[in-house]
């Protein structure tokens, strides 16, 4: 769906990505997993069009002039207008795409957004907005899903629902899903393959089994702790 | 679509106390305030020009470029980005709206000053005065949406947005009267676009020659030089 050669990003001096090669497959669940500072949400910037990279090449399967009808993106830090009421920045949504194109009710439900539909964004705490911003990315039902540290701040209880959730939008709905996360139990648990990124580039890439195998790991913690660094929570 | 826009500006336009209060609310009162300071209410509808460039200067510092700077800041545009609402389709509900609420405020103001200070409506050129309006509020919004974006930093560009607000009021010579300020003080307000812009509301509203002095090109240059500058600047992001 999406593929990646030779990414390079500067922010001047420094080099964030010094050819990152990746690709997302249709039908796959995805995970890009590195240290803070390594360059992940700038990857995922660049290929959700918020950056431009300095070098490199992206395909997309699907028109690129209409990327935002294919994919819907999580930001990790973008936030919400303070001002606005839960159920009036849904409206705003409905009236920009034309109506929910995915099933509201359900993911209303999934997400628990009832309950928080009339607070204004500045009220909710972190993890209401991380599940607003959740359906906000799946609002336009897109073909690939990409979120950037997915359940972080959520509870024990909701991240198990919100990953459920997206198992079966996977496996159920041959949604493809990109996910950045610190989390490697939810790694293991969710993606078919995974890309660790280390000094701007792709130290490895595999199925969490395969990457297991390899380096001789009982479990994905490890490995990162072994190779990558420590991946902050 | 564009109503969901509309919406939103409104909203977020409605929900800032700041905007209500410059916006709004201090016109009316500007309009007490002189009322009580007049004889006769046929010398106060010379001010209502005045009080229509302070509504408009609050709207599109108070309200479009703080917001926008704000919007930015949070990142909230680049949410937008990823909808269907492109830049154009934000920048004009984002006038559309506003324009809206500056009609609003010039109607219940003429509404007030024709019941309460016997205000005369008849042989107004109203196309006139409108077109003025229109060209006067969007000169300030352009000027605002260059000041909200021409800054890399989205905090300091909404710091900028309040500070410009604040000059143009006191400086331009809206919130003091212009005799009242130094020589000195005077030729700049003369010489700032809300002088050029009272002017211009002025000679639309009292059927005076709006060609008159320098002030409709004035208004003409500035909306020109800060449209190129606003859209050179613009960030959407």
């Amino acid at each position: 769906m999406i593929h990646i050669e030779g990414l390079r990003k500067n922010y001047g001096s420094k080099q964030v990505l010094k050819g990152v090669d990746l690709a997302i497959e249709t039908g796959s669940f995805t995970a890009l997993v590195g240290r803070n500072g390594s360059g992940k949400s700038t990857l995922v910037d660049i290929v959700s069009k918020a950056k431009k990279p300095n070098g490199g090449k992206i395909s997309y399967s699907f028109e690129e002039s209409k990327i935002f009808d294919h994919i819907g993106v999580q930001l990790q830090d973008a936030q919400f207008d303070s001002r606005l009421k839960v159920r009036e920045i849904i409206n705003l949504w409905e009236s920009l795409f034309g109506g929910a194109k995915a099933d509201l009710g359900e993911l209303i439900e999934v997400l628990e957004i009832e309950p928080i539909m009339n607070q204004r964004a500045g009220s909710i705490s972190g993890g209401q907005r991380q599940k607003l911003s959740i359906l906000m990315a799946l609002f336009h039902n897109p073909e690939l899903l990409i979120f950037d540290e997915l359940t972080t701040g959520l509870d024990a209880s909701t991240r198990d629902d919100v990953q459920e959730y997206l198992k079966m939008l996977n496996r159920d709905r041959s949604k493809t899903i990109f996910i950045v996360s610190h989390y490697m139990d939810e790694v293991e648990a969710l993606c078919n393959m995974v890309y660790f990124l280390k000094d701007g580039t792709v130290f490895d890439s595999g199925s969490p089994h395969h990457i297991k195998e390899k380096y001789s790991c009982s479990s994905l913690q490890e490995f990162v702790k072994t190779y990558i660094g420590k991946v902050a929570v | 679509m564009i109503f969901g826009m509309i919406k939103y500006h409104l909203l977020v336009l409605i929900r800032e106390p700041i905007n209500l209060f410059f916006g709004l609310g201090l016109p009316f009162l500007n309009l007490f305030i002189l009322s009580a300071n007049l004889e006769y209410g046929a010398t106060l509808d010379a001010y209502l020009p005045a009080l229509l460039v302070v509504a408009a200067i609050a709207l599109c510092f108070t309200d479009s470029a703080a917001s926008h700077a704000y919007a930015r800041q949070i990142k909230f545009l680049r949410r937008l980005r990823m909808t269907s609402a492109s830049p154009k389709i934000y920048v004009f509900t984002g006038i559309l709206s506003r324009l809206g609420a500056l009609f609003v405020l010039a109607a219940a103001l003429t509404a007030v000053m024709v019941i309460f200070f016997g205000l005369s409506l008849s042989h107004r050129n109203w196309l006139l005065f409108t077109a003025m309006l229109i060209l006067v509020f969007i000169m300030f919004y352009l000027i605002s949406m260059f000041v909200a974006n021409a800054l890399k930093g989205a905090k300091n560009s909404q710091n900028l947005a309040y500070v410009t607000f604040f000059l143009l009021l006191i400086v331009g010579g809206l919130m003091l009267p212009l005799g009242a300020m130094p020589g000195v003080l005077q030729t700049i307000a003369n010489n700032l676009p809300p002088m050029f812009a009272i002017n211009v509301l002025q000679s639309a509203w009292l059927g005076t020659d709006i060609f008159y002095g320098h002030s409709f090109i004035a208004v003409v240059a500035i909306t020109a030089v800060f449209g190129l500058l606003s859209i050179k600047f613009f960030k959407f992001e």
